[in-house]
C-alpha cells in the first residue's frame, strides 16, 4: 500500500498559476477526494501526480520517495478519467488487458487477471463487445477494471461520475467506494460534486483558486468549515452579516441569535454566520431563542423535500423542509435557526 | 388480436422509394448537386459509356468505326507488350505504394511529436505544388547519367555513375522515388490531419498504462488512422496505376520496354498507333482492375467504417 504525500506543489501556465503550493498526504490504502469548483487546480494537481503535467515548484513522493524523475509510464499508477477513455477499437478484453499487454505479462496470466477483474467489476460475458456497444456505467465499469488490473500502487479518478445520470451516479459510488475498501488500494478522487465527496471519502481536500483551504474528514469539512467560502460550497448557503455582542450573541438585522460554538473573534468585530437550510426550522409552535418572522418568497418541490426562499427585512435566506407542511408563497411563518450549526467567521 | 404476418406489398415500397427520391427536400439537393451533376456527366459518365461503346470497334480516326465485337479484349490478352505494361506498372505501384506510405507516415508523425511547425509543414508539401511534368524534368537532369548532380555526388565516393533512368533494372525504382518524392508530403499531411483527430487522452491513458512511443503508435495511432490510411491507400493505389507524365518526360516506356507502364501503352496505341479501339479495350480492361483492386481494399481495410465514430 503506498502513502502519497504532496509537498509545496505550483503549476504555471504562463502568467498563470493554477495550482498554488499545495501540500497533501493521502494515508496509504484511503481514499481522499480533491473537491473544488471547475478551474480551482483539481485536476491539474491530479495530472502532475499522474506525471502527465510538470509541477513549476515543489514535490510528489510515493512512500517518501520523490516521482518527478520518473516518467508516467512508470509510475504504476492508475487513472480512471472523465470520458471513461476506453480505446474504441478495441474489446473490452483488449481494453482491461492493455497494461498488462504492455508489461509484458505471460497470456495465460493476462487472461486469468482480467477475468478476475471483469468478475470484480460484474462485467462477464461482456468481454467480446465493443465500447460503443456499452452503456455509460459499463463504460465506467471497464474503465475502473483497466485501471485496478494492473494492481497499480494508487488510484487517480479525475471525475468519473460526472457524465452518468443521477441514479447510475449512486450506484457507481457504493460500487467504487466498495471496491476501493476490498482492494485497498490508495486512491485519489476529484469531483465537484460535495455530496460524492462525502460519500466517498475518507478525508477531503477542498480547493478554490488553486489553493488547498480546508482538508479534513467529511464531517470537519460539512459541519465545520474553515470559511464562508468552503461553507457555501458545501451547501451552507446563508450568509447573515452581524457582529459579535459576545462570544456566544450575535446581533443581526433579524434580532440577536445565539450561538453554540465559541468564535475566535473578539467581541465587537464584524462577522458572517452561515447555516445550512436544512438546519432552519419553519413556522415553530414552541418559543425558543434565534426565531423571527419570514415571508415566504418562493417555495419549490424537489420530491420529499421543498426548498423555500424567505425574506425577512433585507435579509434573503434558503430553507430545506422534509416534513408534510405546505407553506404558499406570501404566507408569513416563523423561522428558527438551530444555534449548534449557525458558524460565525470574519467578514474579511 | 392476431398480428398480420402479410408481406408489404409492392406497391407501397417502390412508392415510398419515389417519395424519397423526388420529395422537395430531395428536388433542393439535386437543384444544389447540379452543376457537379452536370460536370460529372459530361466529363466522367458519357466519356466512359463512349469508350466502353469504342473498346467493341476497330477505329482509326480516318473511317468510321467498324464493330468488332470481343477481337481488342482477346487481342489485349494475348499480347505480350500488354501483359509486359501491366507487370511493369505493378512493379511500379508494389515499389511506390508501401514505400511512399510508409514515409509519409513517418513524417507525419515526427510532425506531431517533434514539431508542430507551419514552416516545416508547407516545407513539405511544396514538391506535391509542381505539376508532373515539372517533377520529372528536374529530376531528368538532377540524375542525368554524365551530368546530373547525383552521378557527380557518387563519385565523389568511389561509387561509378549510375544510369538511373536509362537502366532496365533501376528504371522503374528511380521513377518510383520521383513520385515517392513528389507525393509524400501531401500524404504526411492527410496522415497528420488524421492524427490530430485521434484524442490526445487517449495516448495519455494508453501512456499511464506503461505504453511507450512505439506501443502508442502501433496499438493506437496506426489503429485509429485506419479512414485517413483507406484514403491514401486507394487514391494512391488508383494514381499509380495511372502512372503516366514522369514516363513520358523521362524514359518514354524504354529502355527495351522496361518502364512501359500501362497507361504508357494505351495512350501510344491511341495516339502514334491510332488504334483507338484497341487503346479503349485496355483502358476497360485497367479500369476493371482499379474497381476489384479498390472494391477489396475498402473491404479488407473496412473502409466505411471509423472507431473514432462510435
Amino acid at each position: 500500500m503506498t502513502e502519497l504525500e504532496i509537498n509545496n506543489l505550483v503549476k504555471r501556465f504562463g502568467e498563470v498559476e493554477a495550482v498554488k503550493g499545495v501540500n497533501l498526504k493521502v494515508k496509504a490504502g484511503s481514499l481522499v477526494a480533491l473537491l473544488g469548483p471547475s478551474g480551482c487546480g483539481k485536476t491539474t494537481t491530479l495530472r502532475m501526480i499522474a506525471g502527465l503535467e510538470q509541477p513549476s515548484k515543489g514535490d510528489i513522493l510515493f512512500n517518501g520517495s520523490s516521482v518527478l524523475a520518473i516518467p508516467p509510464e512508470k509510475r504504476n499508477i492508475g487513472m480512471v478519467f472523465q470520458r471513461y477513455v476506453l480505446f474504441p477499437h478495441m474489446s473490452v478484453e483488449k481494453n482491461v488487458s492493455f497494461g498488462l499487454r504492455m508489461q509484458g505479462m505471460d497470456k495465460a496470466e493476462i487472461n486469468r487477471r482480467v477475468a478476475e477483474v471483469m468478475k470484480i467489476v460484474q462485467l462477464e460475458g461482456f468481454e467480446k463487445r465493443f465500447p460503443s456497444q456499452l452503456s455509460g456505467g459499463q463504460q465506467q465499469r471497464v474503465a475502473i477494471a483497466r485501471t485496478v488490473v494492473t494492481n497499480p500502487q494508487l488510484m487517480l479518478m479525475d471525475e468519473p461520475l460526472s457524465n452518468l445520470d443521477a441514479k447510475l451516479r449512486e450506484e457507481m459510488r457504493s460500487f467504487i467506494t466498495d471496491l476501493q475498501k476490498r482492494l485497498g488500494i490508495t486512491t485519489l478522487f476529484v469531483t465537484h460534486d460535495q455530496i460524492e465527496a462525502i460519500e466517498l471519502a475518507d478525508q477531503i481536500g477542498v480547493m478554490f483558486k488553486g489553493e488547498l483551504v480546508q482538508f479534513g474528514t467529511p464531517e470537519d469539512i460539512f459541519n465545520r468549515p474553515i470559511n464562508p467560502k468552503v461553507a457555501d460550497f458545501m451547501g451552507a448557503t446563508n450568509l447573515i452579516s452581524g457582529h459579535l455582542k459576545s462570544k456566544t450573541r450575535l446581533e443581526t438585522e433579524v434580532g440577536s441569535l445565539d450561538l453554540a460554538q465559541q468564535p475566535s473573534q473578539v467581541e465587537g468585530s464584524k462577522v458572517i454566520a452561515t447555516i445550512r437550510p436544512e438546519h432552519i426550522d419553519l413556522n415553530t409552535e414552541t418559543k425558543g431563542p434565534n426565531q423571527f418572522k419570514a415571508l415566504i418568497k418562493e417555495a419549490v418541490y424537489y420530491g420529499g423535500i421543498v426548498s423555500y426562499k424567505v425574506q425577512s427585512g433585507l435579509l434573503s435566506l434558503n430553507v430545506k423542509d422534509r416534513s408534510t407542511r405546505r407553506f404558499k408563497v406570501g404566507e408569513e411563518v416563523m423561522l428558527e435557526l438551530a444555534k449548534e450549526h449557525l458558524w460565525v467567521f470574519p467578514e474579511n | 388480436m392476431a398480428i398480420s404476418t402479410r408481406a408489404e406489398p409492392k406497391i407501397g415500397r417502390s412508392k415510398s422509394l419515389l417519395h424519397r427520391l423526388f420529395n422537395q427536400e430531395s428536388i433542393t439537393a439535386y437543384i444544389f448537386i447540379f452543376p457537379s451533376l452536370v460536370g460529372f456527366f459530361a466529363f466522367i459518365v458519357l466519356p466512359m459509356i463512349r469508350g466502353i461503346q469504342i473498346s467493341f470497334t476497330k477505329w482509326n480516326l480516318m473511317r468510321p468505326p467498324k464493330f468488332i465485337g470481343l477481337e481488342n479484349y482477346k487481342d489485349a490478352f494475348t499480347d505480350p507488350v500488354f501483359w509486359n505494361a501491366l507487370k511493369v506498372t505493378l512493379e511500379y505501384v508494389v515499389l511506390n505504394i508501401p514505400l511512399q506510405t510508409l514515409i509519409a507516415l513517418f513524417m507525419a508523425v515526427m510532425m506531431d511529436r517533434v514539431t508542430k511547425s507551419e514552416i516545416v509543414r508547407g516545407i513539405f508539401i511544396l514538391p506535391y505544388l509542381l505539376s508532373n511534368v515539372i517533377v520529372a524534368m528536374i529530376w531528368l537532369w538532377l540524375l542525368d547519367p554524365n551530368l546530373g548532380f547525383l552521378n557527380l555526388l557518387l563519385q565523389q565516393f568511389g561509387i561509378h555513375k549510375q544510369a538511373f533512368f536509362f537502366s532496365t533494372t533501376q528504371g522503374i525504382p528511380t521513377i518510383a522515388a520521383v513520385n515517392i518524392w513528389r507525393h509524400m508530403g501531401i500524404n504526411a499531411l492527410l496522415f497528420y490531419a488524421g492524427i490530430q483527430g485521434i484524442p490526445k487522452t487517449l495516448y495519455e491513458a494508453a501512456t499511464i498504462d506503461g505504453a511507450g512511443e512505439w506501443g502508442m503508435f502501433r496499438r493506437i495511432t496506426l489503429p485509429l488512422l485506419r479512414p485517413v490510411t483507406v484514403f491514401v491507400l486507394v487514391t494512391n493505389v488508383v494514381g499509380s496505376f495511372q502512372v503516366f507524365d514522369t514516363i513520358s518526360v523521362t524514359t518514354g516506356g524504354g529502355p527495351i520496354d522496361a518502364t512501359r507502364v500501362i497507361v504508357f501503352y494505351i495512350v501510344q496505341n491511341a495516339f502514334e498507333l491510332t488504334k483507338f479501339g484497341y487503346a479503349a479495350a485496355m483502358s476497360v480492361i485497367l479500369f476493371s482492375i482499379l474497381i476489384v483492386i479498390t472494391l477489396l481494399q475498402m473491404r479488407v481495410l473496412r473502409g466505411n467504417s471509423s472507431d473514432l465514430s462510435s
